[in-house]
């Protein structure tokens, strides 16, 4: 079996003559993966992922799931939900798992350990229009794990729900990883893609803007931020400093450019030894949120910068 | 593709749905008193005229309504009545896959879309058979009682009947299908159906009929309601439909073959 989990190349899909939602797509997943499609409310995420789950038509282009083509067969072997989930609300919660379970031609599903996973044991009963939208967030992923799935893909999934929720949510989304699956996951909440994805794609009106590791985008920079007591006192030291590139204030002290000399245990030791004490000191790492602002607004020049046709 | 499979989904959608089950009951309800309270009626009808009035001595004597031959039509022609009943079941099976937005997600959990028309299908087929077999069972249980004549070849006689009821609420279900696939909303479906069916073509057709001199067999509603003609000018008049005729068959089944592929070309081509 190869390792590539879904291919999708030149996935197009255009909804009437002004709307193209997505506009010639590559993109690559492959085995073991947790990858987060990220991009502004729009910009065709739910719309591609439609696509791949065969419920949006595609215009043009091709999709493959574990390198097999696009027949509706292969979907059994996901476990995917779409927006809000989306169950029958006069049947229970088992009773959804069990119409699940025919249309993915499961022998014998473990409703019972899926239940007690997400936490519906006791309500499993109770039909699904009573349940409150986290149940009902919990109870879409329990079907999702239904065929003991090797890919799960998420959209939204913690859209709507109170920060408990949204922490339950991506507790779940972690335990899951952690069974060695491949997750895909759409989202706006970069935070979200931060916390549990290890690939990412940015998409922006439909066209992929970016795609890389969540740890290459979030190197390490040359950034040191630093508190103390007496702070004239520090950036005058920090003036004469060689490797000292710039110092700004901020409401934790100063922030401070440094040459790739400088580390923040290094510093410290200077700062000590010139009679500094100081009450905080911490390296910076760029957010996947600033990486994001960064790659739009790259995105934005290079368009302003090519002359329309 | 696999038939058993969508039947079996349907059945684990809808036996814990009340409202479904509750037309259901009402259909299979209203089915029965009917044919069971004729009696009653002709009774209590009978009681209420003169001793001297000629339509007393005519029912009296002329309507043989629970006779072997003639119960299967009669009860046939009586049923058809009953027949919008099952289609709004069949409306809201649809309608409501629409509404929660199941379709999208057992499209998305492996089911193609003919599998899901498929499950439908099976719906609308259960459904005629039990109706046919509910007319089966009235026609036997009030002929027995009630017809003068109990010899097993006329049991058996006109028996086409209660298989021609099954073909007809079929087609009109398959035209019920059709509608919830291309209007998507319970409410709006349930009203533009009845209008259609119930105003819009009957007027329509008798407009074109007595007005334009148009032969009019060939529209869906009119062709189905062909299928079992009126028995009752049988006792009053010389001129009797008393069979079941192949081109109204043939007609209706055809409107049912293009109302299911209209429903899948609709489904193929919607986004959902």
């Amino acid at each position: 079996m190869s390792d590539t989990v879904l291919k999708i190349e030149q996935l197009t899909k255009r909804f009437s003559k002004r709307i193209l939602a997505v506009d010639a797509l590559d993109l690559e997943i492959t085995r073991g993966q947790v990858f987060g499609l990220l991009g502004p409310n729009g910009s065709g995420k739910t719309t591609t992922l439609g696509m791949v789950l065969g419920v949006v038509s595609k215009t043009k282009g091709s999709y493959s799931w574990f390198g097999k083509g696009d027949d509706y067969q292969l979907r059994k072997q996901l476990g995917a939900i779409l927006e809000q989930p989306n169950f029958y609300p006069f049947l229970s919660a088992r009773q959804n798992l069990v119409v699940h379970g025919r249309i993915k031609d499961i022998r014998k599903p473990d409703y019972d350990g899926l239940l007690r996973m997400v936490g519906l044991l006791e309500r499993s009963n109770d039909p699904f229009k009573t349940y409150s939208l986290g149940m009902k967030q919990r109870l879409a992923i329990a079907s999702a794990m239904l065929a003991d799935p090797e890919v799960l893909i998420f959209d939204e999934p913690t859209n709507g729900l109170d920060p408990l929720g949204i922490a339950e949510i991506r507790q779940l989304i972690l335990d899951i990883r952690d069974l060695g699956k491949t997750i895909l996951i759409a989202s706006h909440l970069l935070d979200e893609v931060q916390k549990v994805c290890s690939h990412f794609a940015v998409l922006r009106r439909g066209k992929k803007i970016y795609n890389g590791g969540v740890q290459d985008a979030l190197q390490s920079t040359n950034t040191i931020a630093v508190g103390a007591a007496n702070v004239s006192l520090l950036r005058s030291v920090l003036s004469d400093t060689r490797g000292i590139l710039n110092v700004s204030e901020n409401p934790d002290g100063l922030l401070i450019d440094v040459n790739n000399d400088w580390s923040a245990s290094s510093l410290n030791t200077y700062l000590v030894e010139h009679k500094i004490a100081v009450h905080y000191i911490q390296q910076k790492k760029s957010s996947l949120e600033e990486k994001f602002l960064e790659i739009l607004r790259e995105n934005d020049s290079m368009i302003s910068q090519t002359p329309n046709p | 593709m696999n038939v058993r499979k969508t039947i079996e989904l349907e059945y684990y959608k809808f036996k814990h749905y009340k409202p479904f089950l509750l037309i259901l009951g009402m259909y299979v309800f209203c089915f029965l008193i009917s044919g069971i309270s004729v009696k009653s009626w002709r009774d209590w009808f009978l009681s209420e005229q003169q001793d001297d009035d000629v339509l007393k001595y005519f029912v009296k004597s002329g309507i043989p309504l629970f006779d072997f031959v003639d119960i299967w039509q009669n009860l046939g022609w009586l049923a058809t009545i009953f027949k919008w009943i099952p289609a709004f079941v069949v409306i809201i099976s649809v309608t409501v896959e629409y509404s929660q937005k199941t379709i999208k997600q057992n499209i998305i959990d492996g089911l193609s879309k003919k599998e899901f028309l498929l499950s439908k299908i099976g719906l609308v087929a259960a459904i005629s058979l039990l109706s046919a077999v509910l007319l089966f069972l009235l026609g036997m249980f009030l002929g027995l009682l009630y017809s003068p004549v109990k010899g097993m070849p006329y049991i058996f006689q006109n028996i086409q009947f209660v298989g021609a009821y099954g073909i007809e609420v079929f087609c009109f279900l398959c035209f019920a299908l059709f509608a919830a696939f291309l209007i998507q909303r319970s409410g709006v479906t349930i009203i533009v159906f009845l209008l259609y069916t119930a105003c819009i073509e009957p007027i329509a057709t008798a407009i074109l009929h007595w007005n334009f001199d148009w032969t009019v067999w060939y529209f869906p509603i009119e062709a189905i309601n062909l299928i079992i003609r009126v028995p009752f000018q049988k006792y009053a008049l010389s001129f009797v439909h008393d069979q079941v005729y192949w081109r109204d068959i043939a007609v209706s089944l055809g409107w049912a073959t293009i109302f299911l592929a209209l429903s899948y070309w609709l489904l193929k081509r919607r986004d959902l």
